[in-house]
């Protein structure tokens, strides 16, 4: 009745779904294959299992400050100047991989719509929704992003099946493509999903108890890794190893090599709807995030003051690299070290929140 | 700093030109739920000192707050109390009612006798507000003769012996007097009696109950509400039968005095949401209102959306299932629709039919609704983006097709189609307007200048003859008329989009709609409610409709006081077992 | 609220600068097929053919137009060749929904195709799944000699030509499987050959027919002399091979039709199957039951075996097997014919081309774990030394007989 300040676990792991999808749907299977070949499949598979034990971790950690905030707790735990600081770190580490996302996306939608559109002008069809949605604020954000769910899980169904014909087991072996020790180290060492667990943590303040955190999240993770392993697995499937190095988009490469037979002559041009609606939720999802970590460190009324300013910005460094091999290149350098300082920060906070016995404020109670 | 981001890039226009709208917007403008000016005012030191008292939860719209008015509702209400001297009360009436003025003020003067001695009387009302041979028979022949042949020992006799009427009542201010008579009621001045008595006397000419006009079905009831308040109530009470059906009366408009009737099923219906309604409905403050139409705008939250936020029927079985679902049913006299709330996009996109038909027809049905309303929508955009920048997804044939076809027009698909659909809605708001008899006229110009003419001229093509119709046609089997509207509106903005930015446009456009439209409340309850936000069990249900006998709850974004609407529905089956 | 108008304003011209971006359907030419070809100083022939955008929308219909538009000009690739088409064809060429290229075998025997196939995997106006071909004549021929004679248009006969539709269809027409065995494979693949009928070829080859070649199924023509009674229509004759990227020989009817089992087709077709005695014929149709077992072993001489299982049946009334010694030799013949001319086929991949142009290494590579080890194997020299051994099993039915009713 009065416009659901708290969303359920459903709501929760859409949410989880929102920031994941973009690019584990976009980038990570190239990612993965230049990594450790062929046998990038088992990579996400074990990552999605890491990355489900590191949850509940990270979770049973959280339990009692559920409902807080990331930015909150970490100027309780840290006291005022450092949790600031610090906050103001995350905002800007989040500002350049969403800017670095959004060049890598765009870029792809560019490749997608034609060839004499500039990489700006798709910018814009991106950002203008992207700061409706985050001034209309996190409601409206998981809202659009259910309504879009079903149309992605649709796609990728779709690509599936249409892809049935180009499957060939030859293209797995050998299993464990650039050696064993390659793919333990990516999956076990790099941990996957912190960035989107973050997030979950910084909005948690609109979830209703620690159940609904810890379910929804749950299923976040999985649905997350179950989809990346598929798309991952038709991807080595269907394209044999050292081809599919080469090729920067998966999700475009595979929709290319569909024959729709004589309803469609080429079906690319329909995965813009599911690709647009996909980047825009992720980043819009972003940008509520570090604006609610702004707020909590600035302690203004309202963040969304400040979603125009981090749009913008996001689109400043999105156009700063010279070209897209560069910003591949950034993003992987972003991607390999963030990744540290997110487990990192998020398990500083929540032991110091709890070896100071830090309380949860009067205001969050219930 | 910007300035130097940007020049490290090779500038290019473009950039700079999106760098300035975003620096427009963002800080510039401002936002109402948002304090940007606040948020300006931030100090860099104010980020590392945090004080939770001005921290207030995650960034939700505020309800918006209205100004306060010097509007003065004290029009009709209270006046001069009456003197208890018959002379000088008539004149004070008389000046009220402007009875010079008003011709259709009737004044009987008489005598009867009370007491055993013959006392003045007047007799007001307005002629044709009034049933005459009820008033001849019941008010003014009981008055003049009756009371000569029964004996009337005191005043208050009158209203308990001669004047046989349900609904009597003794007033002694001006105002109240004024207010009945403008219901129809007679109002008699009794000289020595100190107050006057005001009788209900209604008997205006009004249309029956006829067969709804704009939602029509096949099974089911045909019956319709009227412009009567009472006889709308009257029909909704026949069909739910219970004592726990409550139907609270409101007059709004200080000088129309409109009533209005809010209705609920005390049992049934979330008390906050009765509760929200009879707010909104108490704080309006304004001169008149004649219907249902105006009412719902003064109600809705958002009037710029496109989106309608009510549901209004004209059929009273639709309206009491309503209530039985636990919703709130508002009737305002003289309009024959009812408005039902909390309403959502879905039940927007039933039909009055639906609930008389068997599972699989309205599964089927449905479908093509949904799609009927995707296309009215969405075609003609898509057509456009497919035809300027999509053009490898058509099959070659057809594609080699459209091109012969368009090769002999002139304009760009963007021009074509706006002819197109400007003159589609033309000839629909002309059809809308012509007298019955030029209707076929205008029908016959209408296909020609659509079909035949335009082509031949070369100045559209074959094929978008074709798109343009099935969208308008679309725009018609939506059941919602709003909502076939809102449709109309919004295939001009993504027609724009899909010729700007092809399927990317198209897809910015959804999403925007979709955040909007999901951020649509009606009375606080979400328009796009059992999907986005998901409640429990709500996403299966909406998207097929259940057996009869399986749809044992009520839904529960409305907040139900009873929440299980039947149980073992088909108890028979197990018996028979 | 006059900045609000402002920003609108802007977003607006920007949003409006985007109609210039899009082209109308109509604004451009649509290249149905790409041919390559040799050209003088290193450059390449290359060669347009448009399609004409006719009869659609007419009401009146009318004579037929001739529905090809074909342009050869010679460049340094298919893209500069295109930019140079630009400056006399009024329309903007469009690729999008190109169906072919195809590569003449003089140019594939002496340069190879594999920059162009390169080119035109990555870019964005051809697709994958288009398909690819060598030509024997030059690819202005080809396109020239294509008559669509079922079809309405002609990118319908190229689709139907290639495609499932037909008994040849092959996946191998596609131009990612290719792509991927050039790349994968160390540059052994094979590519449909097609070629253009010729009355005079069919002479001299129907002189020897039908008893030239015995056992053979009637089908044992090589590439370039398939009787066909055409005069001068393009057809399919079979597959180019290649070795290194380069095209080095031709494979026949036969060899083609082995090479659709292995490749797991499931309809094999129709042969007429000569008797020893040569006096007689059945015809028969034929059908794989299930897909072709290959196991490789990887030892110094890498060991394939190939195991393939067929079931036929004739396909009109009147012949039937009178007696088991009559089936008997009837399905050992077929089986033996065609275990022959697999081997044959194996035999000759090694020793006269020297590659895995078949695919066997994708078989080969389940036996390691690591694709390091793969690489160091070296499956292309060792394939110089495989060993073959092939088993066909045939079973076959009387006209009408329930498959799996058994005669025994």
């Amino acid at each position: 009745m009065n416009g659901g300040k708290k969303i359920g676990p459903a709501s929760t792991a859409i949410l989880f779904l929102n920031l994941a999808m973009a690019k584990y749907l976009m980038v990570l299977p190239h990612f993965m294959v230049s990594e450790v070949g062929n046998s990038a499949w088992i990579v996400i598979f074990l990552k999605g299992l890491a990355a489900i034990g590191l949850f509940l971790l990270i979770a049973a950690l959280y339990k009692p400050y559920v409902g807080m905030g990331l930015g909150e707790l970490t100027r309780r735990a840290l006291t005022s100047p450092l949790g600031g600081a610090l906050n103001f770190i995350i905002v800007c580490v989040m500002l350049v991989r969403g800017g670095m996302l959004f060049r890598i996306l765009t870029e792809a939608l560019q490749t997608l719509e034609t060839d004499t559109v500039t990489i700006e002008y798709v910018g814009l069809f991106v950002l203008i929704p992207v700061l409706i949605c985050a001034l209309k604020g996190f409601n409206a954000n998981v809202n659009a992003s259910i309504l879009i769910l079903p149309f992605t899980v649709l796609s990728v169904v779709i690509i599936s099946v249409a892809l049935a014909p180009h499957y060939e087991v030859g293209n797995l072996m050998p299993i464990f493509g650039e050696g064993e020790g390659k793919i333990l180290e990516t999956a076990f060492l790099r941990f996957g999903g912190t960035f989107e667990l973050m997030y979950l943590m910084t909005l948690s303040r609109s979830m209703g108890d620690y159940k609904t955190f810890k379910r929804g999240g749950l299923i976040g993770v999985g649905a997350i890794s179950l989809f990346s392993f598929i798309f991952t697995l038709i991807y080595c499937l269907s394209v044999p190893y050292p081809v599919s190095k080469n090729f920067f988009f998966p999700l475009y490469q595979l929709t290319r090599m569909i024959k729709a037979g004589s309803f469609l002559q080429r079906m690319e041009p329909t995965v813009i709807f599911v690709w647009t609606g996909v980047i825009i939720c992720g980043l819009s999802t972003l940008v509520i995030a570090a604006a609610e970590l702004l707020k909590n460190t600035s302690g203004t009324k309202g963040g969304g003051g400040f979603v125009p300013l981090l749009v913008m910005i996001i689109f400043l460094v999105g156009v700063l690299p010279r070209s897209e091999l560069d910003t591949y290149g950034i993003y992987k350098v972003v991607v390999n070290i963030s990744h540290y300082f997110y487990i990192g920060v998020i398990l500083a906070v929540l032991l110091t929140a709890r070896l100071r016995k830090v309380e949860r404020g009067l205001a969050y109670e219930a | 700093m910007f300035r130097v981001l940007i020049e490290t890039r090779d500038t290019e226009f473009v950039t700079t030109q999106i760098c300035a709208i975003f620096c427009l917007i963002g800080i510039f403008h401002e936002f109402p739920a948002h304090n940007t000016q606040e948020v300006m005012r931030v100090k860099f030191r104010d980020l590392f000192l945090y004080s939770p008292e001005r921290d207030e939860g995650v960034f939700i719209l505020d309800e918006p707050s209205y100004p306060p008015t010097d509007y003065d509702p004290q029009m009709n209400e209270g006046g001069p109390e009456l003197t208890g001297s018959y002379k000088k009360d008539k004149a004070a009436f008389d000046r009220e009612m402007e009875k010079d003025l008003n011709g259709d003020l009737k004044i009987r003067e008489f005598t009867t006798r009370v007491a055993g001695r013959d006392v003045k009387c007047a007799a007001y009302f307005f002629d044709g507000l009034v049933d005459k041979s009820g008033v001849n028979d019941f008010i003014l022949r009981p008055l003049m003769l009756g009371s000569r042949a029964t004996e009337i020992r005191s005043y208050s006799d009158i209203m308990n012996v001669l004047l046989v009427q349900s609904e009597v009542k003794e007033t002694n201010t001006i105002g109240t007097l004024a207010f009945d008579i403008n219901f129809g009621s007679v109002i008699l001045l009794i000289e020595g009696y100190g107050k006057a008595i005001s009788v209900d006397a209604k008997g205006w000419e009004h249309r029956g109950i006829e067969s709804p006009e704009v939602e029509k079905v096949i099974r089911g009831p045909n019956d319709a509400f009227s412009e009567q308040i009472r006889e709308s109530t009257a029909l909704i009470r026949h069909l739910v039968r219970n004592k726990s059906l409550i139907s609270r009366e409101f007059s709004v408009g200080t000088i129309s005095q409109t009533p209005v009737s809010l209705m609920y099923i005390k049992n049934v219906a979330g008390e906050q949401l009765v509760r929200e309604v009879e707010r909104r409905i108490k704080s309006i403050e304004v001169d008149y209102l004649f219907s249902s139409a105006e009412l719902e705008q003064y109600l809705e939250e958002s009037s710029l959306i496109t989106l309608p936020q009510f549901m209004a029927t004209e059929r009273p079985d639709r309206a009491a299932r309503a209530l039985l679902l636990g919703r709130v049913v508002v009737l305002v006299d003289g309009s024959p629709f009812a408005i039902v709330m909390p309403t959502t996009v879905f039940e927007l996109n039933e039909s009055a039919e639906d609930h008389y038909l068997r599972t699989p027809y309205v599964n089927m049905i449905r479908g093509i609704r949904f799609m009927a309303f995707l296309c009215s929508l969405l075609l003609p955009g898509i057509y456009v983006a497919v035809v300027n920048f999509h053009g490898e997804i058509l099959p070659t044939d057809m594609l080699i097709s459209i091109v012969a076809a368009r090769d002999k027009v002139p304009f760009p698909t963007i021009v074509e189609i706006i002819i197109m659909e400007l003159s589609l809605e033309i000839i629909r708001e002309a059809g809308a307007r012509v007298p019955t008899p030029s209707g076929t006229t205008l029908s016959i110009v209408g296909a020609l200048i659509l079909g035949q003419a335009a082509v031949s001229a070369g100045i559209v093509s074959p094929i978008l003859i074709i798109i343009v119709s099935i969208a308008a046609i679309g725009s018609f089997a939506t059941p919602n008329y709003y909502l076939g509207i809102s449709a109309r509106i919004l295939r001009f903005i993504y027609i724009f989009l899909g010729a700007v930015g092809g399927f990317l446009g198209i897809t910015a456009g959804a999403f925007v709609n979709a955040v909007l439209w999901t951020c649509t409340y009606s009375v606080g309850v979400p328009m796009f409610v059992p999907v986005a936000p998901i409640t429990k069990g709500g996403v299966p249900k909406t998207l097929v409709y259940p057996r009869i006998w399986k749809q044992d709850y009520r839904d529960d974004y409305v907040n139900p006081r009873r929440r299980r609407k039947q149980q073992s529905a088909r108890g028979w089956k197990k018996d028979e077992n | 609220m006059r900045r609000k108008l402002l920003a609108a304003l802007l977003a607006a011209s920007v949003l409006l600068s985007g109609c210039n971006m899009s082209t109308e359907v109509n604004d451009k030419a649509y290249v149905i097929a790409v041919g390559v070809d040799k050209g003088s100083n290193g450059l390449l022939k290359v060669t347009f053919m448009f399609a004409y955008p006719s009869g659609g929308g007419d009401e009146a219909g009318g004579e037929k137009v001739d529905e090809k538009d074909i342009v050869t000009v010679e460049a340094p690739s298919i893209y500069s060749g295109m930019r140079l088409l630009d400056t006399f064809k009024s329309k903007r060429i469009d690729t999008n929904h190109t169906k072919l290229v195809a590569f003449s075998q003089e140019l594939a025997e002496d340069r190879g195709v594999f920059s162009q196939l390169t080119d035109l995997v990555n870019t964005r106006g051809f697709r994958p799944s288009i398909y690819v071909c060598v030509t024997q004549e030059s690819p202005s021929k080809l396109f020239n000699s294509m008559e669509p004679k079922q079809d309405v248009f002609i990118e319908k006969f190229i689709e139907h030509l290639f495609s499932k539709v037909a008994y040849n269809a092959t996946s191998r027409a596609y131009l990612y499987n290719n792509y991927f065995s050039a790349v994968v494979e160390d540059g052994s693949y094979i590519m449909p050959l097609v070629g253009v009928t010729d009355k005079e070829k069919v002479k001299e080859a129907a002189e020897d027919y039908p008893y030239k070649k015995p056992d053979d199924f009637a089908l044992n023509y090589t590439a370039d002399e398939v009787p066909l009674h055409g005069d001068g229509s393009a057809a399919l004759c079979g597959y180019g091979v290649f070795v290194d990227n380069k095209m080095v020989g031709t494979l026949g009817m036969m060899e083609g039709t082995i090479v659709k089992i292995l490749e797991k087709n499931k309809n094999v077709g129709q042969f007429c199957v000569l008797y020893p005695d040569r006096d007689s014929y059945a015809n028969v149709n034929l059908q794989l039951t299930n897909a072709p077992i290959v196991t490789v072993k990887t030892g110094d001489a890498p060991e394939i075996d190939i195991r393939i299982q067929l079931w036929g049946e004739f396909t009109g009334i009147g012949r039937t097997f009178r007696n088991s010694e009559d089936y008997e030799s009837f399905v050992g013949y077929m089986s033996s014919a065609f275990e022959r001319k697999t081997e044959e086929l194996l035999e000759r991949t090694r020793a006269e081309f020297g590659a895995d142009i078949l695919g066997f290494g994708d078989k080969a590579k389940a036996n390691f774990l690591r694709y390091r080890e793969w690489k160091d194997y070296n499956w292309k020299e060792k394939y110089k030394d495989a060993r073959f051994s092939v088993h066909v099993e045939i079973d076959m039915n009387d006209y009408g007989e329930l498959r799996f009713s058994q005669r025994k």
